[in-house]
């Protein structure tokens, strides 16, 4: 007869024995593995892989990508080995962005879906009777931007415009300091000693695998300089903390403990002497928060590992630097000898697809009536009030963007371009003669118009004559033929006098082969520091004596920065990039505000608070983080996404290096 | 004493189950579409695997080969076997594709490459596939009723114990040779 106990005997003796068997091991295998593959989740169609070679376009350094293909489907995206220092997050997820949800899925006027005709239709109506209409070009250098300034010119007040480029910002500084005729460029591969000036030079520089490799072998000694703990100040070997805006008042400083330790040979030496006596050590030390030594020792370091090359240009988030500034850091380069030498800065060839604009921030105030804006991701920040500056009352905005954010929602008409792997992409590196081509991969999203077929579709609305062959493939074509004809340079590793007809240039280029010329030309740089000009003299002194601004309003203690990658403007963020990031903190999210402990105690907040920062443009709420690298009374602001942009004001001269600002628990 | 017999029992039952049982309820078979000889096409025709699993032009790998790989030899039977006519008539002719079963299918989460691994690896077809190209008969398919995996992949080995060591390709497998061999893949590296 079975009894109760029985039944309670068998009972713990199989549980006792069920660890030992597989059963409870195989079953949590099979259901985890059970639960990732629930009959919802989409699975992707399987099809002939196939990998296509191109360039990444979302930045200015074009890095060489193989696109991993499923029949016509891009799926992956994986380095090639042209791009030593490998691929960045954005550029990992990039086959993502096509089907982003930022993505503008028709051209939009006064915010409603509308076609092509009808949104060239209104700018044209707006352009009617001579109106001053510009072409923004955030890309310059493309052969689209060749169409852009063909457009532009065939208008009768038509401006083909493009905003500070930061990697040529000193480079053209110095090239003025030159007589203002010559190209320049860094010289990476032979430079022992690098300062950067608030510069991203290994976070999304063209020319980051060079220096990132040199500085691996310990070719090269890396100096960071600026106000935020940066990517750049982690990966330099010292990191040199200034005072928020403080950077005119350092290179000032740095020039005269530079001349202290010995009269460098240069032009215009005497002058700039007057200059440096104005501004003594002790007032730099007080404007930036460093010591006189500190000063000194740097001098040291820099005159004692030539070549040294000090590279300014400002960063992708807080913006370029005040010309002055730039002027300035171009004439330590001039003092270091370095300005017409291996492993400074060097001439570099000129190249078919450059062409002469006006920059952004040199056109009069209030004059622009109509804007043609293209918001091809150039990697850094262009806040509105920039933009806002130079339109006139009541003018027309027109954005070709990718993505539903920043310009695009405030145009009253909005071109939905395609996505990258739609259509033609290129990468034109600004600071070198280089090109390369990224081909679509991918089918056009319907709704979506290429910026040479608006161009076409207003200049018929328009009547004008934009002569033949306009189109982005004829351009580039011509653009590979002016090369071909030049003979110069090579395309991955080819090269291009090799090279029988300009075809088949073409057809490595278009083929992923990104193309350079890496030849200095024999150009004798004779480089003359600034302030021959009393006037120029004035000028250099006023901006280094007016930072940190001393207009701090009343109430708003602590000085806001901007910080963010290059992901400040490429528009849309793959989710894979954003995945990576966003959980590993490896870089702050959106919506992101830092703080140092000591700042937050003083103000009663803690690390986690939802906090409200605000600025006289406004308010936007934050969440907070502590950070003992954010210097004191500081607060640090993540721009990516655009909204924290809207709290700073841009001067005159188009630089937003940082607002006064106040906090307090949401 | 009767206690323990009850005890014992059960702990019997629950060991016989788990070892026994379990991998009877967990894996259903299925048939394959049709039969095939390896070794009649290993030893007779002296084909080697690259023969009907070839990799393509641009050096990647083509799969499970093809009805075109089948056809270019048996548009018409050349053997007398039932298999052989059943191929001609059932798919040959009316080009209907073959839908094999594989046994090594990866799942939808991994991405594996035979090009880097047979041509830059230089691995032999029997390090992950035994002695499958010898076999005169497909043997059926399994598959895990809870993952819906080939049996290949956890391996025959219930306890994954004292296996062959082309027996499992669970990632466990992948990287006891890639430590042994000193590759680095990443995580990217097989992953989609």
């Amino acid at each position: 007869m079975l009894k109760r106990r029985d039944i309670l005997m068998l009972g713990g003796g199989s549980i006792v024995a069920l660890p030992l068997t597989p059963i409870p091991y195989k079953l949590l295998d099979d259901t985890a593995i059970w639960t990732q593959n629930w009959p919802w989740i989409p699975v992707p169609k399987a099809g002939a892989a196939s990998v296509k070679n191109s360039v990444c376009t979302l930045c200015r350094a074009g890095c060489a990508i193989a696109v991993r293909m499923v029949d016509d489907r891009p799926i992956g995206v994986m380095p090639r080995g042209e791009a030593p220092g490998g691929i960045c997050a954005l550029a990992f997820g990039s086959h993502q962005l096509p089907w982003h949800k930022a993505r503008l899925r028709t051209c939009l006027l006064d915010g409603k879906p509308a076609d092509c005709a009808g949104v060239a239709a209104a700018v044209a109506n707006a352009a009617a009777g001579g109106k001053t209409v510009a072409v923004l070009d955030e890309r310059p250098g493309r052969a689209m931007s060749g169409l852009y300034r063909r457009f532009a010119s065939a208008m009768e007040k038509g401006i083909y415009a493009t905003p500070v480029i930061q990697e040529t910002a000193t480079l053209e500084a110095a090239g003025q300091l030159c007589g203002g005729k010559s190209k320049l460029r860094y010289d990476w591969s032979k430079a022992a000693t690098v300062l950067s000036v608030g510069a991203p030079l290994l976070d999304g520089w063209p020319g980051a695998a060079e220096l990132i490799a040199r500085r691996a072998k310990g070719e090269v000694k890396l100096i960071h300089a600026g106000s935020n703990y940066s990517r750049q100040a982690q990966l330099s070997e010292r990191f040199i903390p200034l005072a928020p805006g403080s950077e005119c008042a350092f290179a000032l400083g740095l020039a005269g403990a530079l001349m202290a330790q010995g009269a460098p040979k240069a032009d215009g030496l005497r002058e700039f002497e007057s200059i440096v006596s104005r501004f003594p050590l002790e007032r730099a030390s007080a404007m930036t928060a460093l010591k006189p030594e500190t000063f000194k020792e740097l001098a040291q370091i820099l005159a004692g590992n030539s070549p040294a090359v000090v590279v300014g240009g400002g960063d992708f988030a807080s913006g370029p630097f005040e010309a002055e500034t730039e002027e300035l850091l171009a004439a330590l380069n001039v003092l270091l000898g370095s300005v017409g030498r291996e492993g400074g800065i060097i001439a570099r060839p000129e190249w078919p697809g450059e062409a002469e604009s006006k920059r952004w921030n040199e056109i009069p105030d209030g004059s622009v009536d109509v804007l043609i804006a293209d918001r091809a991701a150039a990697g850094f920040a262009l806040p509105w009030n920039v933009i806002e500056r130079k339109l006139a009352k009541g003018a027309f905005v027109a954005a070709i963007s990718t993505w539903n954010e920043g310009l695009a929602t405030r145009a009253q008409a909005v071109v939905a371009a395609p996505a990258p792997m739609e259509d033609w992409t290129e990468s034109a590196q600004a600071d070198q003669a280089g090109w390369a081509v990224a081909p679509a991969v991918l089918k056009r999203q319907e709704g979506a118009v290429t910026p040479d077929e608006f161009l076409t579709a207003l200049a018929a609305a328009m009547s004008l004559q934009l002569g033949d062959g306009f189109g982005i493939e004829d351009e580039m074509k011509s653009l590979a033929a002016k090369i071909h004809a030049s003979k110069k340079g090579e395309a991955s590793g080819q090269k291009v006098s090799a090279m029988a007809t300009a075809d088949d240039l073409w057809k490595a280029i278009s083929e992923g082969a990104a193309w350079s010329d890496q030849a200095a030309p024999a150009q004798s740089l004779k480089p003359r520091l600034p302030g021959a000009k009393p006037e120029e003299m004035e000028r250099l002194l006023a901006v280094a004596n007016s930072h940190p601004p001393k207009s701090k309003p009343e109430g708003f203690p602590l000085a806001l920065l901007a910080t963010g990658w290059v992901a400040a403007g490429a528009g849309a963020k793959p989710p894979l990039a954003r995945k990576v990031e966003d959980e590993s903190l490896l870089r702050r999210p959106a919506g992101r505000a830092a703080m140092n402990p000591s700042t937050a105690q003083g103000l009663g907040l803690k690390n986690g608070d939802a906090v409200k920062v605000e600025t006289r443009r406004g308010e936007q709420q934050m969440t907070l983080t502590l950070d003992d690298a954010v210097l004191p009374n500081a607060i640090e602001s993540e721009v990516v996404g655009g909204g924290a942009m809207e709290l700073f004001e841009a001067g005159p001269d188009g630089t937003w290096r940082q607002a006064w600002a106040r906090v307090r628990r949401a | 004493m009767r206690s323990a017999i009850f005890f014992l029992t059960g702990v019997a039952m629950m060991l016989l189950g788990g070892w026994v049982g379990l991998p009877k309820v967990l894996y259903k078979q299925q048939a394959q579409p049709l039969d095939f000889s390896h070794k009649a096409h290993v030893v007779k025709a002296e084909m080697d695997c690259t023969g009907c699993h070839d990799f393509r032009e641009d050096g990647s790998f083509a799969g499970v080969p093809k009805l075109d790989n089948c056809a270019g030899c048996h548009a018409e039977p050349v053997g007398t076997t039932a298999n052989e006519k059943k191929l001609v008539e059932a798919h040959v002719t009316p080009e209907k594709e073959i839908g094999w079963l594989v046994y090594s299918k990866q799942p939808i989460n991994t991405r594996f490459s035979h090009a880097i691994h047979v041509k830059k690896a230089e691995l032999k077809c029997e390090r992950c596939h035994g002695e499958h190209g010898k076999t005169e008969t497909l043997r059926p398919y399994e598959y895990n009723v809870v993952s819906g995996y080939s049996r290949d992949i956890w391996g025959r080995s219930v306890s994954r114990l004292r296996r062959a060591s082309h027996e499992g390709m669970k990632m466990d497998d992948c990287m006891d040779c890639h430590k042994e061999k000193g590759a680095v893949a990443g995580c990217l590296g097989c992953h989609r």
